[in-house]
């Protein structure tokens, strides 16, 4: 069973809640990630998604806005041993895109949507190999089978 | 396979070329999507994207008054509605965009996002993996009685 910690991004990109949304948005785009982590005492404790802050930008005075006036709690704080389909399951049937990893109450990676849709992709390509094996493993048993009962199998192997 | 029209989106975000940037920050927050596109009559022309706003308002501070054409991506890459779902993960891989506009005719019919087209490839392996596994499982009980049957009747000589 495929977990967390294997397709989990290490590289976690904070913010304090007392930082302006301008020095939000410029962490993103320089980061190039999609959401920022608000965390205390390395526990995460709120998130920001560019929604947000264009939200937040929409304002008459958008240096006045600090982080902690838009942030918001859509995540899901996983532990690295959780499974792959459980992350699954909670990103299309309750539309949780995020999941800060915790161990021993320390931050130590996130999953978003972007990492669990191309492990999906890598798990698909892996299934759809895998079915081109046993249809090949199986064709051949067939076909030896075939060959076994037929009348020249049968005086060649055991006649 | 199933196509593209089963998994579009069909109510796309589309603002004219002649709206403000601050048109499209404004409809992309208000409606919580990730994109917009541009249109002229029906047919679309570009997309902004959440990034692109971002991107442009703070680090290049383009001011929220200028038009849309301006930030806009264009080309698009566009995807017609028949596509077949094989086809479609093709062209991610060549084109590494997350989000499609689908066109017919011309038109704007809807918008595809990568993770919709991932997914729903992955129920279709996972469903032909099913259907697979049941053939292969009649196909294993018709050989077995065929090889006892055939045994009784030229006497097998790895049973009896």
């Amino acid at each position: 069973m495929i977990k967390a910690k294997v397709i989990m991004t290490e590289n976690i990109v904070t913010i304090n809640e007392n930082a302006s949304i301008t020095e939000a948005a410029k962490l993103m785009i320089n980061k190039h990630v999609s959401s920022l982590l608000v965390a205390k005492n390395n526990m995460p404790t709120a998130i920001i998604v560019k929604n947000d802050l264009i939200k937040g930008l929409l304002n008459k005075n958008p240096s006045n806005i600090e982080v902690k006036n838009i942030m918001s709690k859509n995540f899901l704080v996983i532990n690295p041993n959780t499974s792959y389909p459980y992350m699954l399951k909670k990103l299309r049937k309750e539309h949780i895109k995020r999941f800060p990893v915790v161990k021993n109450n320390k931050l130590v990676g996130i999953i978003t949507e972007t990492d669990i849709v191309n492990a999906t992709r890598d798990f698909t390509r892996f299934h759809q190999i895998m079915q081109e094996v046993i249809l090949a493993v199986f064709g051949l048993v067939t076909a030896f089978f075939l060959f076994f009962f037929s009348p020249l199998g049968q005086s060649m192997l055991w006649g | 396979m199933a196509k593209i029209s089963k998994i579009m989106n069909t109510s796309v975000l589309t603002l004219k070329k002649e709206a403000k940037i601050s048109d499209a920050a404004r409809l992309i927050a208000n409606k919580s999507q990730g994109c917009v596109v541009i249109v002229e009559g029906k047919k679309p022309i570009g997309i902004i994207t959440e990034s692109d706003i971002l991107r442009n308002l703070v680090s290049k501070k383009i001011s929220p008054e200028e038009k849309v054409t301006k930030i806009m991506s264009s080309p698009i890459t566009a995807i017609h509605p028949n596509t077949k779902l094989e086809k479609a993960s093709k062209i991610i891989d060549t084109k590494h965009f997350k989000r499609y506009p689908v066109v017919y005719n011309g038109d704007l019919v809807g918008l595809v996002a990568e993770n919709s087209i991932v997914h729903a490839i992955n129920d279709n392996v996972k469903f032909h993996r099913n259907i697979q596994n049941i053939v292969l499982m009649i196909f294993v009980l018709f050989e077995f009685f065929i090889f006892i049957l055939y045994g009784h009747l030229v006497n097998f000589p790895l049973f009896w």
